[in-house]
């Protein structure tokens, strides 16, 4: 049989093309286009109040950013989202020690605990930190019991602080928990072996090299604190001003669309800004150490003065240690201080392991039971039992509405981006074609932008078609997010699998599409069905993009909780959120089930 | 002088008994080889001298002071890795000096010891290298420096050798041995390769199952093994099961199962069920029957042949059916045949008897 180059070198242009285009469309609509002409709008100027754009070039509203008010906004913002990373990294690195260590059941539980979170609508979460914080809630009883004064949380930036670490914690345990369970075991056994206690191995041997973990997950926290709506608008109780509120007010209450568009950009820029300067900080703190002794591209005069510095700053170091233990020998009262800590150090460690767990779960049974609250005051313990509050729902139509079009949003988005984002994975795997990583983060990249942005940018853009709360217009916005959660869950299981599988078939003289039927399918089956699921909890879930484009009759379920949050607990909420939680827990059920937790990947 | 003394040692996992009651004593300054198959518990008993596991009975000393309970860091013991475990963050320099500076050394003695080690190890000049740029051997070099720069009583080496090639290995032993020598330190060196062990020992210590199967030279483990296990598994052994029978004048006669009656050293005595072991070079093959000479001759065929170069192996069947394996060396290409008639001989001398039990 003859060999026909061109008509193979002309599928192979064709095929990723075709693969590709059904996704790039929705990406391209919903998501590409939208936010350019964002960029564009914040340099328009608006007409405040009228929702008018006079379309002539300006840098006024930027301008008009550089203001005491603004930036002291934006200096509350930045302040926030650091105190949560810092807060989530003392809190989470113990978990993700234990994490990385355990073993079997203990870590499917322990897993299943950080990963609930994770899957669960985040009003229904923050309804259990608004449980949890509030004036009457378990820790302020708890302080009473001891006699402490009672402190309010919330409204207030304390409370959004412990909100958001309770939130986006699991992110950076499971980053970290993963770079800590691939050290090398026998690293920690090295340093005793030379001469460490188990407390100095962990100091200069597994908490260096857990660094990269340390990086990912902070980067991960500070991003999603710093751009989050839902949280500090409700624990904030609308009073404490962060720069996705002042999005939403500029875009939503004074109808300032080019200055919302503007702010959306500086937060943008602000958070790309950090994140460089962060990960080159930590970058070059790295090459520093190893210019300590002489780095290896530096100028001789400066190595030998780092090298002399390091030598001294070591010996320095040195003679106050062998003081301390000379102290420490002569003393008997130090050594007797130190002591408790010898002995209590392992239970102390377990104690505070244990309560950081009960942290990151606990707002969700809380949810659970203040729902089946006999008052409806949300108190704490609850006062009697009932099923009124469930009963409750289906007597209120509205709720009955969103769910319905939830559930419809939910389902066609499952359909629709599982199999468009299906096609683009194998695309993006498969074939080797011009400018594939540009569209590979493109797919990814409304993971990657605060959705407060993808949120405004979209109101904007389907204004000109009048679709602003269709459901046509939320059903885009939803295939935008699936798609890149499709893509990126199926690319990963494409990741690892072995395309000489598919050699052998097609060796063995199965057509190119029979091979794909018969080998590849049922192999990339499990990450498929994981998609659809995360597909489905997305779109359902979906709360920051949906509050900018719905309204009127056509308002999506986690919207109504959360507008009817804005304005108090309401108990017919916690049994809407029940029924959320739930649905995460049966998720995450599945997953396990079809993946296994541990390949479970946050990326 | 015994600095390691391993007295009644025994550790179990769960059901599994990975170290029985063993006894053993390392010399000072001598380099004992720990050999045994994967699984036999040499590695266990390795860990236990380094303080990483606790026997569940037993004691062990160093320098005659009881350290069985002591925590790794307290220990006389350095441990160079399977797997090297240089510390991936640090430099060269940095992996060496990492014990000297939880000695708190002054920074000057810590220059000139890492100074000395490298030139001993001959990896001057790589001091601010980060581990990922050394090469496989070069990382066990460094391994090496770091757990001697230590100045430990005791080295201990987990299967140093086996992560780099069959070629590097052969150099990088000779290595460590003139390294070992030449500071003269106690080595405990675990491998579960015989030809490494037997090139590099003092002493060998064979394991099998969690006991110690033998103890001797080099030459000693090889030439008068004490049981069928240590005769097969160190070097290739022909292993022929039978008994000893008395014979008045011409030395004891071993009678195989078939029946057939093999000459062995008069010393012998008889005994019940027993196995005779003959190595495959000292049995020479004949193409014309030689002159009896009070050497075991047999006829028999070639069923195979193996040509390495150096050495070929045949194997070859007697009448009795019995199948064994004779080494001869030279350069010379042979004219042998598969399904050749020959005769073979060894002296009686060279069979060991070796009682089952």
């Amino acid at each position: 049989m003859p060999i026909n180059l061109s008509k193979g070198s002309y599928k192979k242009k064709y095929i990723p093309a075709a693969l590709l285009s059904p996704g790039l469309i929705i990406i391209t609509v919903g998501f590409f286009i939208p936010v350019i002409m964002l960029f564009i709008i914040s340099f328009y100027q608006g007409v405040p109040g009228s929702g008018l754009i006079v379309e002539e070039f300006t840098t006024a509203n930027y301008a008009r950013f550089v203001d005491a008010y603004y930036m002291e906004v934006l200096f509350r913002t930045f302040k926030i989202a650091v105190y949560t990373t810092i807060l989530s990294l003392l809190l989470g690195y113990p978990v993700a020690m234990v994490l990385a260590k355990s073993t079997g059941r203990v870590k499917s539980i322990l897993l299943a605990i950080v990963l609930t979170p994770l899957l669960t609508n985040v009003v229904a979460r923050t309804l259990g930190l608004m449980i949890v914080l509030g004036r009457h809630g378990p820790i302020n009883q708890m302080l009473d019991a001891i006699g402490l004064p009672r402190v309010n949380f919330i409204p207030g930036e304390l409370g959004i602080v412990i909100g958001l670490t309770q939130v986006f914690m699991p992110y950076m345990i499971l980053s970290i928990s993963s770079v800590l369970a691939n050290i090398d075991f026998s690293l920690e056994e090295a340093a005793r072996d030379l001469g460490s206690s188990k407390l100095g191995a962990f100091w200069k041997v597994i908490f260096p090299l857990s660094m990269p973990g340390i990086v990912a997950g902070s980067l991960f926290v500070f991003l999603l604190s710093f751009s989050s709506y839902v949280t500090p608008r409700l624990l904030g109780g609308g009073k404490v001003m962060v720069m996705t509120m002042l999005i939403y007010q500029q875009a939503m209450q004074l109808l300032n669309w080019p200055f919302a568009a503007a702010v959306a950009v500086i937060l943008l820029i602000v958070s790309i800004g950090l994140v460089t300067v962060y990960t080159k900080a930590t970058a070059s703190s790295k090459l520093g150490d190893n210019a300590v002794f002489g780095g290896f591209q530096k100028a001789g005069l400066w190595q030998e003065i780092s090298r002399k510095f390091a030598d001294w700053r070591y010996d320095a170091m040195n003679a106050v240690s062998r003081a301390a233990d000379v102290i420490s020998e002569k003393v008997p009262l130090v050594v007797l201080l130190k002591y408790p800590f010898i002995f209590g150090g392992k239970f102390l460690i377990r104690t505070w392991q244990l309560i950081i767990i009960i942290f990151i779960i606990v707002p969700l049974p809380l949810v659970i039971l203040s729902s089946f609250n006999a008052t409806s005051m949300i108190t704490f313990p609850p006062t009697g039992f009932s099923f009124k509050w469930y009963t409750g729902i289906f007597e209120r139509m509205e709720y009955v509405r969103s769910f319905m079009l939830s559930l419809r949003l939910a389902l066609l988005c499952v359909v629709i981006s599982v199999t468009t984002g299906t096609l683009a994975a194998l695309a993006l795997a498969r074939y080797n074609f011009w400018g594939r990583e540009i569209v590979r983060s493109l797919f990814l990249s409304p993971l990657m932008l605060p959705a407060v942005i993808v949120g405004i940018a979209l109101l904007r853009f389907l204004v000109i078609f009048g679709w602003v709360a269709t459901f046509q217009g939320i059903l885009l916005a939803h295939l935008v997010l699936t798609t890149a959660y499709v893509v990126r869950t199926v690319s990963s299981s494409l990741v690892g699998f072995d395309s000489s599988l598919e050699e052998a078939a097609r060796d063995l003289g199965a057509s190119a599409f029979y091979t794909f039927r018969k080998v590849t399918l049922p192999l990339i089956k499990p990450g498929i069905i994981v998609a659809a699921i995360f597909a489905f909890i997305v779109s359902f879930d979906e709360t920051t993009v949906s509050i900018f484009i719905t309204g009127g009759r056509t308002i999506t379920l986690p919207v109504r909780i959360f507008s009817q949050l804005e304005y108090g607990l309401d108990p017919t909420v916690t049994a809407i959120s029940s029924l959320l939680i739930l649905m995460a827990a049966i998720a995450l059920l599945v997953i396990a089930k079809v993946f296994g937790l541990e390949k479970f990947s946050i990326r | 002088m015994y600095m390691v003394e391993v007295q009644n040692v025994s550790k179990s996992y769960g059901q599994v008994l990975a170290v029985d009651n063993v006894t053993l004593e390392v010399k000072t300054g001598e380099l004992l080889g720990l050999l045994g198959p994967s699984g036999c518990g040499k590695t266990t008993l390795l860990r236990i001298l380094a303080g990483f596991l606790t026997p569940d009975k037993g004691v062990v000393l160093m320098d005659g002071k009881d350290v069985t309970y002591l925590p790794p860091e307290k220990r006389p013991t350095s441990l160079v890795f399977q797997n090297y475990a240089l510390f991936p963050h640090l430099s060269v320099f940095d992996n060496i000096a990492f014990g000297l500076k939880i000695k708190k050394l002054p920074m000057k003695e810590i220059r000139k010891e890492v100074h000395d080690i490298l030139e001993i190890v001959g990896l001057l000049g790589t001091e601010n290298r980060s581990i990922r740029q050394l090469s496989g051997g070069q990382q066990q070099r460094i391994a090496l420096a770091r757990a001697l720069v230590m100045k430990p009583s005791v080295l201990l080496l987990d299967e140093p050798l086996c992560n780099l090639d069959a070629k590097l290995r052969v150099e990088t032993r000779l290595h460590i041995q003139k390294i070992q020598k030449a500071v003269g330190i106690t080595s405990i060196f675990v491998t579960h390769d015989q030809e490494e062990a037997l090139s590099i020992s003092d002493r060998i210590a064979i394991m099998n199952k969690g006991n110690l199967v033998q103890v001797g030279t080099p030459e000693e483990v090889y030439s008068k093994p004490n049981s069928k296990f240590a005769a097969d598994f160190i070097g290739k052994s022909n292993i022929l099961s039978g008994s000893v029978e008395p014979d008045g004048k011409s030395g004891g006669i071993f009678k195989l199962a078939s029946g057939k009656v093999i000459k062995v050293a008069s010393d012998i005595t008889a005994g019940g069920s027993s196995s005779l072991v003959v190595r495959p070079e000292h049995i020479t093959i004949h193409e014309e029957a030689p002159e009896e000479t009070g050497q075991n001759v047999m006829p028999c065929w070639i069923e195979h042949i193996t040509y390495l170069g150096e050495v070929t192996y045949y194997r070859i069947v007697l009448e009795s059916k019995e199948v064994l394996l004779v080494s001869e060396y030279g350069t010379t290409a042979s004219k042998r045949l598969i399904g050749d008639k020959v005769y073979i001989s060894w002296p009686p001398t060279a069979g060991l008897v070796i009682m089952d039990n």
